[in-house]
């Protein structure tokens, strides 16, 4: 099941997500998130997208798993952590409901 | 102590295709955190035009790339975040600041570190007349319209900033080449686009040369920070790898199409 969202932070970025999730097992099989933030190192992005694969798509597995992951010493700019929660959410929420 | 003194290297405005240019701020960078090039400011220009993206961005959903293949113009991702930039050949010119983080002129804190760069681009307006101001987090405006847009990378221990000063703007070809989000509102796009963004045509009624604005960035810069900025050339070391990096990592298609 894909799933898109499409988010503007507060602090004025952009952040897109593209989700499929397994409709069996409601795990996080595809997870790419896109847009015109900085986030310093720029690798990191990788790393979020990576730690969140096969993880369950339960809104509160996700949400503690990206607040844990920004808790390192990363440095968004022009977005907050709960953006990144925010956008994430609503892609898996559109994939299982069917909506791209 | 290294890369901390105050005698920086200026690259005179130049101009190079979209992949060169970037491959040659990363060149440097990378020389410069293995102590083996002095801090630096590069100036330059994109020839043939180009549309930059930023690091996270997917070129399809921001990018009419058939339109940039119809009208030659090159589409390249930076290793800074941010968003699609239309280097305008004609309109444009950039910088690029390569520095340590140890550098003391230039803030850790990254908000900061904007706000003192941009504030060279900001001195650097006023010597031509431009008075503009910093708008958090990484523009520079006019009276609220933006006239420059600027992005940062940290790696290596090294900060990179670059940024674009708007000479003259065809948005109409920007808004060909950049996709927007609904095709019925393109005019209205335009012509909101036109209230936000300015120019220094605009600004100044005359179009500067882009010589004379990279003069003008110059002086900001030794003004601003209070260094000594001496006229200085890319190393045939720095430009072996730029080749490199252009051919292997801008110019292809992993890259620019990786998310």
């Amino acid at each position: 099941m894909i799933g898109n969202s499409e988010l503007k932070a507060q602090g004025g970025k952009l952040i897109r997500v593209e989700c499929d999730v397994h409709e069996r097992s409601n795990v996080v099989m595809r997870l790419i998130i896109t847009g015109d933030f900085f986030l310093h190192p720029e690798e990191a992005i990788e790393e979020l997208e990576g730690s969140l694969l096969m993880l369950r798509a339960e809104p509160e597995i996700l949400t503690s798993h990206i607040q844990n992951f920004f808790a390192k010493e990363y440095t968004l700019v022009g977005a907050k952590p709960e953006d990144f929660v925010n956008a994430i959410l609503n892609a898996i929420s559109n994939a299982k409901a069917g909506k791209q | 102590m290294m890369n901390t003194s105050s005698k920086w290297r200026l690259l005179a405005l130049a101009k190079n295709n979209a992949a060169m240019n970037m491959a040659i701020d990363e060149a440097i960078l990378i020389n410069c955190s293995k102590g083996k090039s002095p801090n630096t400011v590069r100036l330059y220009e994109w020839l043939p035009s180009a549309v930059s993206i930023g690091y996270f961005q997917n070129p399809q959903a921001e990018v009419d790339l058939e339109k940039c293949k119809e009208e030659g113009v090159d589409v390249v991702r930076r290793i800074t975040g941010g968003g699609a930039v239309f280097h305008d050949n004609l309109g444009e010119v950039t910088y690029s600041m390569m520095t340590s983080e140890e550098e003391r002129l230039i803030p850790k804190d990254i908000l900061r570190s904007y706000q003192i760069i941009c504030g060279c681009i900001i001195e650097g307006l006023l010597s031509l007349g431009v008075a503009a101001s910093f708008q958090p987090v990484n523009d520079i405006v006019v009276a609220g319209r933006k006239i420059s847009g600027n992005a940062q990378t940290r790696r290596l221990g090294m900060v990179l900033q670059l940024g674009t000063i708007l000479v003259d703007a065809n948005l109409e070809k920007m808004f060909q080449l950049l996709k927007v989000s609904d095709e019925k509102i393109r005019d209205k796009m335009i012509s909101s686009a036109e209230k936000r963004v300015t120019t220094l045509n605009e600004e100044l009624s005359k179009k500067p040369s882009h010589e004379q604005v990279a003069e003008a960035i110059e002086k900001g810069f030794k003004k601003s920070l209070g260094i000594k900025l001496a006229k200085g050339k890319i190393t045939d070391e720095e430009m072996t790898l730029a080749e490199k990096l252009s051919k292997e990592k801008y110019a292809n298609n992993d890259w620019t199409f990786r998310r």
